[in-house]
């Protein structure tokens, strides 16, 4: 009690020592700052090359390690794509030799204790976080994780599942959609820096690449391990040399990347998100590379243009000004081992898409077309120099950036080398590097938005480029069918020469009739012209809908109102037209189709024929030859999985050399979607 | 195996760690409170010579009037705008032309909203809108509130608005604490809502990112629509559309003089500061916010449910589950036993949920349950979401997360289930403890929520008394069928021409 009295009262006399009056933020005056006393840093080399970097901090007791591993999914061939993550995964999830999952999962977090696995680009890591009573019980596990992983298949097919599900949501939201294709974009859609994980990289994965990957990376050669936390630096050295020393040595990886070949050339393009009311917007093009002389200028510019929490261009602009954006922001990247980008990224209204790009590139312009201000400069190289002392928060940021350094053969004065040329940098510099750097008529713009909300907006910025993101299917799970292809052959010229009796080709179909359709009756006559266009006029109660699709683009037309057709439906209307059995029976010469037998079909002994190139099954009636119904399999991005179309054919009838059904009803996995009775056609 | 794990769960010793730590901790947290109610948290740690800052302030969401929700969010954002000394190049011509700006706005939105708006009138009153505003923009430093402090190098300058409260954040360099009480006390003791019109365009924007154009967040503010009847936690935080444009600055003023009270604020910052010397910058600086009204109290409480909500949203994304049950606020004795519940049910890859959706059954990339939706002050919902794998259906993924719950209603948890989560509770809690900025604002939360931020420590210790007989009690209380709300995303099957 009196101790805490006394503490009050000196605490008391303090302030009264201490009062002071207000002063507005422009007439204080700062103390000198206190100094951050560096840790020391024990490093040392095992025999097997794992180099190892120790810092003591007492403040809590916790001990983290982290074992940096040299390798990366840059090594992973483009058709396994996904390896890489998997194997970070799978080393964690799937257990070692002496520890598996079973036991693993309990075993730590009954301890609270983490230890945790991942493969990035350009590395791999293990870390340990522990209270530091548990390290000597933890640190095994660690490195049997790294030394003897089981790979289990069982949790090899959960990573799989988990990454498939993954592509099946990769179009869900639109950020990620833009920052993904503006890589493309940049970097070449095959590109080592690009590639994602498709169906068919995902499965083309197996154990054996698992290990391999494993084996050859996680070596002592190509191993950094750090050590942070309550611990004694001589006990420590002495597990880390017990624990560690058994890990061969293997062979040290590279991080030599390939060079990017790219070339300058101003772009736009456009994806359609239906689902949303506001556009993502990325433009620029390729960055640079840190060991650039211009290094510092090119950030000083960055500052400008968008540095501070609010006080670069972009955002004065952009968002305060104009209230185009909530987030803009952007820079000319200067990558360790690769190119960077140069880019400015923003989300804004549909309405406003056109007028915040155009501020943008104007804003881009203005660091060519005049100098900043001195004050500019001056405030900018303020923000940088005053914010150092944030380079280290701790200890463990100390630790960090030793680590990351040697990891990437980075001078050790790197930073200061670019601080000292960060003072020098002029309002001549920032305009030089903008000018050499910055190429604002050779960009590539990406919008991921609404169609029907953005409308023609981006025709002023040049010839828009829609950009197709529709996921590749998974590649068939389903075994090769045998079936009889002399009998396929025969009964395909049958159905051919029932649908068009006359034979020849036919250009077009068109007809009238009634569509029943989510509870509507539609009148509708329709045009398709094969192979792949089609205009439909659907009277509504509104008046007359017209939907067309030609040369792979599409619209809808009512009244004086026309708007484009999102991608996904041209597709879906360019297959529908493609896959009509009219332009089947003209195609089935030069298909491939084989018989599969018969099958009943209310009462009929219909004949089963599969056409490979669309995976169709057609089954038809035996004594006419023609369709009674149709059946196919197809991955729906949307639905995200297999859908079971099945069309029912009845009433045929003949004009023009064409056989048409006149009734004809539709299910998609076994529900009622869509029916049509024709009443008339024609064919050219 | 199993007998061993549990023995090394027994041997970890419950109390100590987190009765040490707190004494630890307490030694080096001064606490105290100025006459005009404002409570200050100051923590030294001299890690780094750095120091991280925050203004706590007890209202969010749940505190705006009818017809003004986003109001907390919009005046946060109005924080960042400055004073009648900061952000302008003369107070004397700007004044006016705001008062003007604010009545050609008013006029304009009264027209639009008339019920027979004239159209010619309201294009009129727009246009002379956008005029009053181009010309009080003739008087504005562009955002100098905030370039003030990015140039003392700053960083992390930002603020949230939640529910239940609203906090302002940064860091500094630890000798320039005496810029922060300058620029913070006068934000709050002088603000001046400039480019106010303007800035609800940034909000709007913030709006179609966070929720309009997300599936994600537009199946939440329907939850939140259909789960709640009468509280305001049914109402977005980033507020309905119309109010967004409805909201005027004579609305804002209001709002602002009735919360940002100081018994309703609380200052509090960590890192390497003299605790005496913030004590007189305190005094000096904040001493003189007037005391003001206590803040209003919300005297709303949620009506009882009369049976299990459900709605379906089609979307052209992937489906998704999301299942929230009535539950209690934050200061009701069963709160702790609903925090371990979540924790058994979705805490890491010994978790129940994740056992059984991710790995065994593999129906959902992730599966989860948490306590404390969408905020915790009053009386709040226990979620429980899951993410299907691709080709999944909801069906099954509903079947399999009911099992799981009924299995905690039916048989209970285990010793070692609840042990674990206890011990893991502490260890996050040791790990939390060394960051600035996470901890200064915590510090202010548990001050806030909990009237004593010990709470942090005490929490916890409250849950070190539970027994797995209470986390199936509640089970059996809150997680009922007929208390809880259900939405879901389902994906339309594309339309077919």
């Amino acid at each position: 009690m009196k101790s805490l009295n006394l503490f009050l009262f000196i605490a008391l006399m303090g302030a009264a020592g201490l009062a002071t009056a207000q002063t507005p933020h422009d007439q204080l005056t700062f103390p000198e700052i206190n100094r951050f006393v560096m840790p020391k840093i024990e490093t040392f080399t095992l025999r097997n090359g794992i180099t190892v970097f120790l810092v003591e901090d007492k403040e809590l007791p916790l001990i983290q390690m982290d074992v940096l591993v040299r390798t990366g999914s840059f090594l992973v061939p483009a058709e396994k794509t996904g390896l890489g993550a998997m194997v970070g995964q799978v080393m964690r999830t799937g257990g070692s030799a002496a520890y598996p999952a079973s036991v693993l999962n309990p075993l730590l977090e009954n301890k609270a204790a983490s230890v945790e696995t991942s493969v990035g680009f350009s590395t791999a890591s293990a870390s340990l976080n522990v209270l530091k009573e548990d390290f000597d019980a933890v640190l095994p596990v660690l490195i049997d994780l790294l030394r003897n992983p089981l790979f289990p298949q069982e949790q090899i097919d959960l990573a799989k599942t988990q990454q498939r599900s993954a592509i099946s949501r990769r179009n869900d939201d639109a950020s990620g959609i833009t920052n993904r294709e503006f890589r493309k974009l940049i970097y070449g859609g095959n590109s080592v820096y690009t590639r994602g994980t498709e169906y068919a990289t995902i499965d083309a994965v197996t154990r054996e690449d698992m290990v391999e990957f494993h084996k050859k990376g996680f070596v002592g050669r190509n191993m950094t391990v750090s050590v942070i936390g309550d611990f004694n630096t001589r006990d420590m050295r002495r597990a880390i040399e017990r624990a560690f020393s058994p890990i061969p040595a293997g062979t040290k990886q590279s991080l030599n990347l390939p060079d990017v070949d790219y070339e300058f050339k101003a772009g736009v393009n456009f994806i359609a998100k239906n689902d949303v009311n506001q556009s993502n917007i990325l433009l620029g093009h390729i960055g640079g590379l840190r060991n650039n002389p211009d290094y510092a200028a090119l950030q000083m510019m960055n500052e400008i243009l968008s540095g501070g929490s609010f006080s670069g261009r972009l955002m004065q602009e952009v968002r305060t000004n104009k209230g185009y954006a909530y987030g803009v922001g952007g820079a000319y990247q200067s990558s360790i081992l690769f190119p960077g980008q140069f880019f400015v990224s923003l989300s804004t209204a549909s309405a406003s898409t056109a007028d915040a790009i155009r501020a943008t590139i104007g804003e881009i312009r203005k660091m060519q077309d005049a100098p900043v201000s001195e004050a500019e400069v001056r405030e900018a190289r303020e923000r940088i120099l005053n914010s150092l002392v944030f380079r280290y928060e701790s200890r463990a940021d100390v630790l960090n950036e030793r680590v990351s350094y040697a990891y990437y053969g980075l001078p050790a004065d790197l930073f200061d080398r670019y601080i000292e040329d960060l003072r020098k940098v002029t309002v001549a510099d920032v305009q030089r590097v903008a000018k050499k750097y910055l190429r604002p008529d050779a960009m590539q713009i990406l919008v991921v938005g609404n169609p029907a909300e953005v409308g023609t907006q981006l025709s002023e910025f040049g010839t828009v480029k829609t950009i197709d993101i529709t996921i590749p299917r998974p590649a068939q799970t389903r075994a090769a069918v045998s079936g009889d292809a002399d009998q396929g052959r025969m009964w395909a010229s049958k159905m051919a020469s029932a649908i068009l009796p006359k034979g020849g080709t036919v250009a077009s179909v068109s007809f009238e009739g009634t569509l029943n359709q989510g509870g509507m009756a539609l009148q509708v006559a329709t045009q398709f012209r094969f192979p792949d266009a089609l205009t439909q006029n659907i009277t509504t109660p509104g008046g007359m809908l017209v939907l067309s699709v030609a040369d792979g683009a599409g619209s809808q037309t009512m009244g004086p109102n026309s708007q484009p057709l999102p991608q996904a439906f041209v597709e879906a209307i360019q297959k529908q037209v493609a896959g009509h059995y009219v332009n089947v029976a003209q195609t089935l010469a030069a298909s491939t189709v084989k018989f599969l037998g018969t099958e009943d079909i209310d009462g009929v002994a219909a004949v089963k024929l599969l056409v490979e190139e669309t995976n169709t099954t057609w089954y038809l009636d035996p004594a006419t030859a023609l369709p009674v119904r149709s059946s196919s399999k197809e991955f729906n991005a949307m639905a995200g999985m297999e859908v079971e179309t099945v069309n029912v054919y009845k009433n045929w009838m003949l004009a023009d050399g064409v056989m048409l059904a006149y009734a004809e009803s539709t299910l998609m996995n076994g529900q009622q979607a869509s029916s049509l009775t024709v009443r008339s056609h024609t064919a050219e | 195996m199993k007998s061993l794990i549990l023995a090394i769960a027994i041997a970890w010793i419950p109390l100590s760690v987190s009765a040490q730590n707190l004494a630890e901790f307490e030694k080096n947290v001064t606490q105290f409170t100025l006459d005009n109610g404002l409570t200050v948290l100051i923590l030294k740690r001299d890690v780094a010579p750095v120091a991280s800052f925050v203004t706590y302030v007890g209202v969010g969401g749940a505190n705006e009037p009818v017809g003004q929700t986003g109001i907390a969010h919009i005046f946060e954002h109005m924080a960042f705008k400055g004073t009648t000394t900061i952000g302008t190049s003369d107070w004397e011509k700007e004044k006016p032309l705001l008062e003007a700006v604010n009545s050609a706005y008013k006029a304009w939105l009264h027209e639009k909203n008339s019920p027979m708006a004239d159209t010619a009138a309201v294009r009129r009153l727009w246009s002379e809108y956008k005029s009053a505003e181009e010309q009080a923009k003739a008087y504005v430093v562009n955002n100098e509130f905030s370039q003030i402090i990015d140039r003392a190098g700053a960083v992390g300058l930002n603020a949230f608005t939640s529910s239940d409260e609203t906090g302002y954040f940064y860091s500094l360099p630890q000798n320039k604490a005496e810029l922060w009480f300058s620029l913070e006390a006068a934000r709050f003791k002088d603000p001046v809502f400039r480019e106010f019109y303007v800035e609800k365009d940034v909000v709007k924007e913030e709006r179609r990112m966070r929720t309009d154009s997300n599936p994600i967040g537009r199946l939440i503010e329907e939850f939140l629509a259909v789960a709640y009847s009468a509280h305001p936690y049914k109402n977005p935080v980033i507020g309905w559309p119309s109010d967004i444009e409805a909201v005027t600055m004579d609305d804002a003023l209001e709002f602002y003089s009735r919360f940002y009270v100081p018994s309703n604020m609380i200052v509090s910052i960590a890192g390497d500061v003299d605790p005496a010397q913030m004590r007189a910058f305190a005094q000096t600086y904040f001493g003189d916010l007037p005391k003001g009204e206590p803040a209003p109290t919300l005297f709303v409480k949620e009506p009882p449910q009369r049976g299990e909500r459900r709605f379906v949203i089609e979307e052209e994304s992937q489906p998704f589950f999301l299942s929230g049950y009535r539950a209690v606020e934050a200061t009701h004795p069963d709160a702790a036993a609903l925090e371990i519940l979540s924790d058994i049910l979705s805490s890491g890859r010994t978790s129940r949920l994740y056992k059984r959706l991710v790995e065994t059954d593999k129906l959902a990339l992730e599966a989860a349950g948490f306590y404390g939706f969408p905020g915790t002050r009053y009386q709040t919902l226990f979620v429980a979401y899951a993410v299907p794998n691709e080709g999944v259906s909801l069906d099954s993924i509903e079947t399999a997360m009911e099992e799981e719950l009924e299995s905690v209603r039916a048989n209970g948890v285990t010793q070692e289930e609840l042990s674990r989560a206890i011990t893991q509770r502490r260890a996050n809690l040791i790990r939390s403890l060394s960051s600035n900025n996470g901890l200064a604002l915590s510090l202010a939360q548990h001050q806030g929520k909990y009237g004593d931020w010990r709470a942090l420590f005490h929490n916890l210790n409250e849950m070190t008394t539970l027994t797995p007989d209470d986390i199936q009690r509640v089970a059996q209380t809150y997680l009922v069928k007929s208390q809880r709300t259900v939405g879901i995303i389902q994906t339309s099957a594309g339309a077919t021409p």
